[in-house]
């Protein structure tokens, strides 16, 4: 652990924890007025503790990561001593083990969508009112409103479409995928895809180059894609829910 | 920052925001095992809040986390 970063504030520094066979834990020692549960609960409600926290969270995570496969554990993840967590992980032993298997080497990637929506609902309104522009000016009127309310009606439903479609192609070009229930977007401005995507590590070349010419061919349509990583496969450690 | 171009706006390589982040490493699933001592109440209440705060984390912190 030598060279590895001091960890969370207020907690020792983070140490290795034999559990045989080749597996370590890391850990450190959290005092309990700084992590029980009065105060994280009351830190969880101011963001600037929570970055407090995560950051160094990472950063260890991060450091480990150079040395070998690291499962990342999710922030906050408290035993109650050394022995529990030993006991914890020997419990799960064979799933661990499956699962250093399936994410040694590789990295997790992250995939956002969102469609600004007022500028994509413009651009189909404006499709359809070229689609309506002949004819007689009444009946092109008619047909030019009629077009329009079916743009907006067609644009959501195309909008997810798109966006598992995307998913389904990244999906094929990854090891492994999980896509998330997406977060509320700014207003006018919806997420349609929360994605992680197990690459490979090294092999992230092709991936990206997908991602941006996908990106490419939807930007004209109001929609904008934000690939973030490598992140240490937080996604991929917790069982399919 | 720089200034990104539609083109680039597409990948943000490592230089992840803060509340990218927190997204990953907090990210709905704080577990405790061993004992229960932290209630996960306030958990989901951040995680709204934080990816929220996800798509527009680029304009609210313009410095990078790393």
């Amino acid at each position: 652990m030598r060279g590895a970063p001091a960890g969370l504030p207020g907690t020792g520094k983070p140490r290795a924890i034999d559990a045989g066979g080749g597996l370590w834990l890391v850990a450190a020692d959290a005092p309990l007025d700084r992590y029980g549960e009065e105060p994280i609960e009351k830190g969880l409600q101011d963001l600037a503790w929570v970055s407090s926290v995560a950051v160094p969270h990472e950063a260890v995570i991060e450091h480990l990561a150079k040395a070998g496969t690291v499962v990342p554990m999710k922030l906050f993840t408290l035993f109650h001593s050394d022995d529990r967590a030993l006991e914890h992980v020997a419990k799960q032993r064979r799933r661990i083990d499956r699962l250093v298997e399936r994410i040694a080497g590789r990295e997790e990637w992250g995939l956002r969508v969102t469609l600004d929506e007022l500028s994509a609902l413009d651009k189909a309104r404006d499709e359809a009112r070229d689609v309506a522009g002949r004819g007689s000016p009444g009946a092109a009127f008619l047909l030019r409103k009629k077009k329009e309310q079916e743009a907006a009606r067609e644009l959501l439903q195309n909008a997810s479409q798109r966006a598992d479609a995307l998913f389904e192609d990244l999906s094929k070009k990854s090891d492994e995928s999980r896509r998330r229930p997406p977060p509320p977007g700014e207003i006018g401005k919806r997420v349609l895809l929360d994605a992680a995507f197990l690459l490979r590590r090294g092999k992230t070349k092709a991936f990206q180059a997908a991602v941006r010419a996908q990106a490419k061919k939807l930007a004209a349509r109001g929609y904008q894609l934000t690939l973030t990583g490598p992140w240490p496969p937080y996604n991929f450690v917790v069982d399919r829910q | 920052m720089k200034k990104r171009s539609e083109a680039e706006a597409i990948i943000e390589r490592a230089d992840a925001s803060l509340l990218e982040i927190i997204d990953h490493v907090l990210n709905k699933g704080v577990m405790v095992h061993g004992e229960v001592i932290l209630g996960v109440a306030g958990v989901d209440l951040i995680y709204l809040r934080v990816s929220a705060l996800l798509c527009a984390a680029d304009k609210l912190l313009p410095g990078r986390a790393k």
